[in-house]
C-alpha cells in the first residue's frame, strides 16, 4: 500500500520531496492516508470559548449569474420535454417504469422521474464514482465510462489517485494504519464480524458497554447509546419521545434524517428559517399561547431540532441564543452534532464545546462517527433516564443490528486520541492541523474572489457555482486535469438555484496540497469564471502569485473572515 | 379630455420615458398593444397585476384566522410563563420494564451457539464521576418515588423492585430480582438467541479476510455512496447478491432494520395502495408509515382474507383513472409468528389482481430453499416474479447491513430515492466484504448447512411438543426462529394459583371474564401512584387510561415468560422472548418465547438444551409447585 502518486507531487513544488515530519504522530502512518505535518506554523487551535455566533455574510452573485441559471435550468426542461416526447414514441421499451402496462400503474411517476432522467443524468459522470483503498488523504476513483450517455458505466480499468476534498474525514481517521486499525484488527480476531442479535435480546458485547461509557464521558453526560447506521439513529429517535399533541419545531435545512424521523411521529412539525432565532421565537410564542390546533389544549411536549453544523451550508447553530430561548420556553433541544462532533470545539467535542456551554444544556445530543472518526453509526447521549427509556422503546436498539466490534473498536480508539488517552499529542494535532487547514483554504478561495459559505471554523466549505453546466465543468476538469476529487452538491440537497461545490476539509492534508488545491481552483476558476466576486473589494481580488504570502498568518486571525 | 384619452396620454408619457431605460421599449409596446383602446382590459389587468403582487408578498404561513386567538405580548408572556411541557421520557419504569432492562447480559466475547455472558451495565451510574462537573438532573427526578436510590442498590449497584414498591400481598416473582450474570462469564452458556445461524461470522477464514479488508481500506467508508463513498467491495457485493437471488440488480443498506423502512416510501407515495399481512416486521409497518400510502391488512397468513382484501381495492381502483400503483407486503419467514407464507399461491393472488408483491426475506434468506436462496427457491418460483425483495446481510449471513433487490429499474430508483441510501454513509467495507465471503460458504457449504440446522430445529421441536399441553408452537416446522406461546387456559391457571405478579397496573375486564374478578379489587387496592409531571398534576389517570387491556394481561405473562428464561439460563442454556415496543407497533404482540436454533449445535446438544426449556416450563406452568 505504500507507494508514491507520482503524478501528483508532479504538480505540486512546494511538497516535492524531503518533507519533513514534525508531527507528533506516529511515522508508520502511511502519508498517502494522512499527510505529514511540515511546520508548527501550519496549527490553529480554536480559542476555548464564543460567547455568541458570528454571523458571516455572503457575497451575492451578480443578477446575471442567477438569470442564467434559471435560463439554464429552463433550456434543460424544454430539451427534456422535447427528448421524452420523441423517446417515448421511438423507444416505448425504455419508457416502460413509466408507463401503464398491462394493468400495473408505473412503478414510478414519470413527473417525479423527469428530474432525474433528463437533468441529473447530464451530471452522472460526477456522482458516485466508485472508489477503493482508504478515502484518506488521497482517494483512488475507479474510472469509467459511459457510451450511452450516462444510462450505464463500464470500467475501465485504470484508477486515479486523487487529492481527497470528498471524503467525511475531519480529523483524518481514515487509515489502514495506526492504533485504530490495530485495535479493530484485535477486536476482529477476538469479537469476529458482529455480535448479531439485536441489543434487546443478547447482542451486546462489553465493547458496546465500554464505548458507550467512553462516549458518555466525551460529551460529559451520564449515558450514551450507540447505533449501527447514522439516519437510522435519527429515523429512529423521535417516535417514542413525541407523540400526538406535540410539537416539533425544525429547523428548515435539517437533514433528511431529521424530517424522516419526526414525520414518523404522530407530532405537529413547525419549520422555521435556517438560523433565524427570531422566527423560531415567533413561531414558539404563537405555538406555546395558541395551543394544539383547533382544541387549543397546552402542547404536551415542544422540542426544537438543529444542527450542529449543516452538511450543505457550512453554517453553525446559533446554541448560545438556543439556550436562552430554551430557558424561557422550556422546550427540549435537540442537536445533532452529525458534522460538528469532532470537527470544531477547543477539545473537539463539537458545538457545546465551541460555545463552551454545558452539554448538559441539551436534552437529546445526536450525532454520528462517520464524520471525524473515520467510523459509522450514530450516538445519542443524554440523561439515565433517557437512555433507559430509548433502551425499551428506540427500535435499533430492540430490533435493529448492533455496531459491529471493528466499527466500535474504531469509535473507541479515535475518541481515546482525541481525549489524549491514546499518544498523547495526536489528537490535539489532529484537531489543530484540521482548524488551520480549513481557515487556510477558507480565506485562500475567499481572496482569490470566490463566494464560499459558512462559518469560518467550519470544515465544510461549499463554493457556489449556481450555474448547472458549470457544476459538472469544474468537476471534470478538477478530476482529470489535476486530480482532485470534490462532491458536487444541487438540486435536491440545495435549492434548486444554489449548485455548488463542497469542498470537506481533513486533518489528513498538509498545507502543502492547500497550496496545490487553491492553484488549481484558481485556474480552474479563471477559465469557467467562478470567480463571483473578484473585484469587488480590494479583500477578495487577490492574484494566485501573492496570495500565499500572507496566507498562514492571516488565516488565524478573525479579523479577515468580517 | 374623457377618462379614455387621459389613459392613452399617460401611456404615452410613460413609453417616452421607458425609451431611457434599455428593453423597456418592448414592454411599452406590449402593453400599448393590450390597452387596444380598452379601459376595462386595463382596468382588469392592472388589477390582476395588483392581485399577483400581493399575493407574493402575502406571508405564507397564514394561519386560519377562524381559530386563531389574538392575544397581546403580555398576554402571550404570561401564557409562556405559564406553560409546562411534560417530561420528556416518564420518570419512572414500571417494574416489568425494569425487569426488561436488568433481564439484559452482555456478551464477554464473541457470540456464538456456546457463549459467555455478563451482568449488564447498572441503570443508573452509582456514584457521580469526580470528571463531570455538570451532573445533570431535571427538575423532579427526586419526587419519582419508583427510581432507584442509592441507598437501595445491590452490590452490583443494581435492584430491580424496591422492597417499598410492592406491597405486601403479592406474590413477588423472582424475575423482580437480580440475577448475578457474571457467574457466566466462565461458565459456557448455549445460545437459543442467535440470528447468525451458522456463525460464519467467526470463522477463521471469514475474519482473516476481514483484517485484510481493514488493512485495505480502513472502517469508515466516510460518505454516501453518492458522494464517492461506492467502494469496489460493495460493487462486488451487489452483484453477487443478484446473482446468488438471481435478480438483475441488487442495492446495499447500511442497516438492515433501515432497509424496509426507506424502500416502501422509495415507491409507496400518498394515493398508492399497500396491502400487507397484519404481522409484518417492525420497518414494513414504519415504512407504510411513513409512505402515507392507503394501508390495509389482512389476517396473517390468511388467504381467504387477502383474495377479499385485494378483491375489494381492485374493483374500486377500476373506476379511477389514472391508475395507482398497489403492492402486496409479505415476509418469507415471520418475525412475529415464525410463520411461512404460501408464496405460489399469494403471487397468482397478486398477479389476479394486478398487485406488485414486496417481499422481505430476513429470516428465509440462508434458510429456506437451495442453498439457502430463500423462500422462491423452496418454492421454484421465478425470482423475477417478485418485484422487490428485501433483506438482511445481519442474520444468516452474519454480518451488517441490508439489501434491497429486483429489477434494474427498481434498484436505480433507490440510488437516488431511498432515503435511506441517498443521505447515509454507506456500509463499512469490512461489512460488505463479510457478507460475500459468508455468501460464498453459503454457496459452497449450503447443503450441508441447512441440512444440520433442519436437524437441529426438528430435535428442538420434537423435545418442546412433549409439552403441548401447556404451549403452543407458533413457527412454522422449517423455522429455525421458534416462536412459543403459552396457552391461555394454563396462563390463567397460573395467575389464579400466584395471584397478581404486576402490582402497578389493574387487572380489569379481561380477566373478569374468566372469573377472576377477586384479582381486580386486590390489585386495584395496591395500586402505586406514580408521582410527577412538573405541572404538579399526577399522569396516573393518563397512564391507567393508556393502559388497554392486553397490555395488563401480557405484562404478567411477561413476567412469567421471564421467569422461565431465568430458569433456562441456571442450566446453562440462553434464550429469549418476544421483545417489542409496545407504544410504537402497530397491534400489541403476544409475549412468547423465542428461540433461535442455530446450526452450530450437534443434534445432541440442541436436545439437552430443549430439554432445560422443557422442565423450566413444566415447573413454571406446570400443576405442581
Amino acid at each position: 500500500m505504500k507507494q508514491k502518486l507520482p503524478q501528483l507531487f508532479k504538480h505540486n513544488k512546494s511538497a516535492s520531496n524531503g518533507t519533513i515530519s514534525v508531527s507528533a504522530t506516529a511515522t508508520d502512518l502511511n502519508d498517502n492516508e494522512f499527510g505529514p505535518l511540515t511546520s508548527k506554523e501550519y496549527l490553529y487551535h480554536c480559542p476555548p470559548s464564543h460567547a455568541e455566533l458570528d454571523i458571516d455574510e455572503k457575497c451575492e452573485p451578480q443578477y446575471y449569474i442567477l438569470v442564467c441559471t434559471y435560463l439554464s435550468y429552463l433550456i434543460l426542461i424544454i430539451l427534456g420535454h422535447i427528448e421524452d416526447f420523441f423517446g417515448k414514441r421511438l423507444y416505448p421499451t425504455k419508457y416502460r417504469h413509466l408507463t401503464e402496462f398491462d394493468g400495473y400503474a408505473p412503478l414510478n411517476s414519470g413527473f417525479d422521474n423527469f428530474y432525474i432522467r433528463r437533468l441529473k443524468r447530464r451530471l452522472d459522470t460526477a456522482f458516485s464514482r466508485p472508489t477503493t483503498g482508504v478515502p484518506g488523504r488521497y482517494i483512488r476513483v475507479l474510472e469509467r465510462r459511459s457510451i450511452n450517455d450516462n444510462e450505464s458505466f463500464e470500467f475501465t480499468g485504470e484508477t486515479r489517485d486523487c487529492l481527497n476534498l470528498s471524503s467525511y474525514n475531519y480529523l483524518g481517521f481514515a487509515q489502514s494504519q495506526g492504533h485504530c486499525a490495530d485495535a479493530v484488527e484485535q477486536a476482529i480476531k477476538t469479537h469476529g464480524i458482529t455480535t448479531s442479535a439485536p441489543r434487546s435480546m443478547y447482542g451486546s458485547s462489553v465493547l458496546h458497554d465500554e464505548t458507550e461509557k467512553l462516549v458518555a464521558r466525551y460529551f460529559n453526560r451520564e449515558s450514551a447509546l450507540v447505533f449501527s447506521m447514522g439516519f437510522a439513529t435519527n429515523a429512529a429517535l423521535f417516535m417514542p419521545l413525541a407523540q400526538k399533541g406535540c410539537l416539533i419545531i425544525s429547523d428548515e435545512l435539517n437533514h433528511s434524517s431529521i424530517r424522516f424521523g419526526t414525520r414518523l411521529t404522530g407530532a405537529v412539525i413547525k419549520i422555521f428559517k435556517h438560523n433565524d432565532m427570531q422566527e423560531l421565537e415567533a413561531v414558539l410564542r404563537e405555538q406555546i399561547s395558541q395551543g394544539q390546533p383547533r382544541t387549543h389544549r397546552p402542547w404536551r411536549k415542544i422540542f426544537v431540532a438543529v444542527e450542529g453544523l449543516y452538511s450543505m451550508e457550512g453554517t453553525m447553530c446559533d446554541l448560545p441564543r438556543l439556550i436562552e430561548l430554551r430557558r424561557r420556553y422550556k422546550f427540549y433541544l435537540f442537536v445533532d452534532e452529525a458534522h460538528s462532533v469532532g470537527a470544531i470545539g477547543s477539545h473537539s467535542g463539537g458545538v457545546t464545546d465551541f460555545f463552551n456551554i454545558p452539554t448538559n444544556e441539551i436534552d437529546i445530543l445526536m450525532g454520528t462517527f462517520t464524520k471525524s472518526f473515520g467510523a459509522s453509526g450514530g450516538y445519542v447521549c443524554g440523561d439515565a433516564s433517557l437512555i433507559n427509556y430509548l433502551k425499551l422503546t428506540n427500535s435499533n436498539y430492540v430490533y435493529g443490528e448492533p455496531v459491529a466490534p471493528a466499527v466500535l473498536t474504531q469509535i473507541s480508539v479515535s475518541l481515546k486520541i482525541m481525549l489524549n488517552e491514546i499518544a498523547p499529542g495526536q489528537g490535539s494535532e489532529r484537531l489543530e492541523r484540521l482548524g488551520f487547514n480549513s481557515r487556510y483554504l477558507r480565506l485562500g478561495l475567499r481572496r482569490l474572489g470566490f463566494i464560499e459559505c459558512g462559518h469560518q471554523d467550519s470544515p465544510i466549505l461549499p463554493v457556489m457555482i449556481y450555474l448547472p453546466s458549470r457544476l459538472l465543468m469544474v468537476s471534470k476538469l478538477i478530476l482529470e486535469r489535476y486530480n482532485i476529487a470534490v462532491v458536487l452538491a444541487g438540486y435536491p440537497a440545495t435549492p434548486l438555484s444554489e449548485a455548488r461545490v463542497r469542498l470537506c476539509m481533513s486533518a489528513a492534508l498538509t498545507k502543502e496540497d492547500l497550496d496545490y488545491l487553491l492553484r488549481a481552483i484558481d485556474k480552474v476558476g479563471d477559465e469557467l469564471d467562478l470567480k463571483y466576486c473578484y473585484g469587488r473589494t480590494p479583500e477578495t481580488s487577490w492574484n494566485i502569485d501573492n496570495v500565499f504570502d500572507t496566507l498562514v498568518e492571516d488565516c488565524k486571525k478573525d479579523e479577515f473572515f468580517k | 379630455m374623457s377618462g379614455l384619452e387621459k389613459i392613452n396620454a399617460t401611456l404615452h408619457w410613460l413609453s417616452g420615458l421607458s425609451e431611457r431605460v434599455p428593453g423597456a421599449a418592448m414592454v411599452g409596446r406590449y402593453i400599448q398593444r393590450s390597452h387596444q383602446n380598452d379601459p376595462v382590459r386595463t382596468a382588469l389587468e392592472i388589477g390582476l397585476a395588483l392581485f399577483a403582487i400581493r399575493y407574493f408578498l402575502a406571508s405564507r404561513k397564514a394561519v386560519s384566522k377562524r381559530t386563531y386567538v389574538p392575544f397581546t405580548e403580555k398576554e402571550v408572556d404570561e401564557l409562556v410563563e405559564d406553560w409546562y411541557p411534560e417530561p420528556l421520557v416518564p420518570e419512572s419504569l414500571d417494574l416489568v420494564q425494569r425487569m426488561q432492562l436488568s433481564r439484559n447480559p452482555i456478551l464477554v466475547g464473541a457470540n456464538g451457539p456456546k457463549t459467555h455472558i455478563t451482568s449488564p451495565p447498572p441503570l443508573y451510574p452509582v456514584a457521580a464521576d469526580d470528571a463531570s462537573p455538570h451532573s445533570p438532573s431535571s427538575p423532579g427526578t427526586d419526587s419519582a418515588s419508583l427510581v432507584t436510590s442509592s441507598s437501595d442498590l445491590s452490590s452490583d449497584g443494581e435492584l430491580i423492585a424496591p422492597h417499598n414498591a410492592i406491597p405486601p400481598h403479592y406474590s413477588v416473582s423472582k424475575a423482580f430480582e437480580p440475577i448475578d450474570y457474571a457467574a457466566f462469564s466462565t461458565k459456557e452458556v448455549v445460545n437459543f438467541a442467535l440470528p447468525s445461524l451458522y456463525s460464519f461470522d467467526q470463522r477463521p477464514e471469514v475474519k482473516a479476510n476481514a483484517i485484510r479488508i481493514t488493512r485495505e481500506y480502513g472502517v469508515g467508508v466516510c460518505g454516501p455512496t453518492g458522494f464517492y463513498g461506492y467502494l469496489d467491495v460493495q460493487i462486488s457485493l451487489e452483484k453477487r447478491m443478484a446473482a446468488f437471488l438471481g435478480t438483475e440488480d441488487v442495492v446495499i443498506y447500511t442497516q438492515a432494520l433501515a432497509t424496509a423502512t426507506s424502500v416502501l416510501p422509495a415507491f409507496c407515495k400518498r394515493g398508492d395502495i399497500v396491502v400487507a399481512d397484519q404481522s409484518v416486521n417492525f420497518a414494513i409497518q414504519k415504512g407504510i408509515q411513513i409512505s402515507r400510502c392507503t394501508a390495509h391488512y389482512f389476517a396473517h397468513n390468511d388467504l381467504r382474507d387477502l383474495e377479499n382484501i385485494l378483491e375489494k381495492v381492485y374493483t374500486s381502483s377500476l373506476k379511477r383513472k389514472p391508475l395507482t400503483r398497489h403492492f402486496l407486503v409479505i415476509e418469507g419467514i415471520y418475525d412475529a409468528t415464525g410463520q411461512i407464507p404460501n408464496v405460489p399461491e399469494i403471487l397468482k393472488l397478486a398477479k389476479k389482481y394486478k398487485f406488485r408483491i414486496i417481499l422481505d426475506q430476513t429470516w428465509s434468506l440462508g434458510v429456506l430453499g437451495d442453498k439457502g436462496k430463500g423462500i422462491l427457491s423452496r418454492y421454484n418460483i421465478d425470482p423475477t416474479d417478485i418485484d422487490i425483495t428485501i433483506g438482511s446481510l445481519a442474520h444468516s449471513l452474519g454480518s451488517g447491513g441490508g439489501f434491497c433487490a429486483g429489477s434494474n429499474d427498481v434498484v436505480a430508483h433507490q440510488r437516488i430515492n431511498s432515503p435511506a441510501v441517498v443521505f447515509s454513509a454507506a456500509l463499512p467495507a469490512v461489512l460488505a466484504n463479510s457478507a460475500e465471503k459468508s455468501l460464498d460458504l453459503l454457496e459452497s457449504e449450503g447443503d450441508k448447512l441447512l441440512a444440520d440446522l433442519q436437524k437441529n430445529i426438528q430435535a428442538v421441536r420434537a423435545v418442546l411438543s412433549k409439552v403441548s399441553n401447556l404451549i403452543k408452537i407458533m413457527s412454522d416446522p422449517d423455522s429455525p426462529l421458534i416462536i412459543v406461546q403459552v396457552k391461555h387456559e394454563v396462563l390463567i391457571s397460573v395467575l389464579k394459583r400466584r395471584g397478581p405478579l404486576v402490582p402497578e397496573i389493574s387487572y380489569d375486564e379481561t380477566f373478569e371474564v374468566n372469573g377472576l374478578g377477586q384479582l381486580k379489587r386486590r390489585v386495584s387496592a395496591g395500586k402505586i401512584p406514580l408521582p410527577f409531571s412538573l405541572s404538579g398534576k399526577s399522569t396516573t389517570h393518563r397512564r391507567r387510561r393508556a393502559l388497554s387491556n392486553s397490555k395488563v394481561t401480557y405484562d404478567a405473562e411477561r413476567v412469567i415468560l421471564q421467569e422461565i428464561i431465568d430458569l433456562c439460563l441456571q442450566d446453562g442454556v440462553l434464550l429469549s422472548r418476544q421483545i417489542a415496543i409496545e407504544s410504537l407497533e402497530r397491534r400489541p404482540i403476544k409475549p412468547a418465547l423465542k428461540i433461535i436454533v442455530p446450526q452450530g449445535l450437534t443434534v445432541k446438544e440442541c436436545e439437552k438444551s430443549a430439554n432445560v426449556v422443557k422442565s423450566a416450563l413444566q415447573k413454571v406452568l406446570g400443576k405442581k409447585h
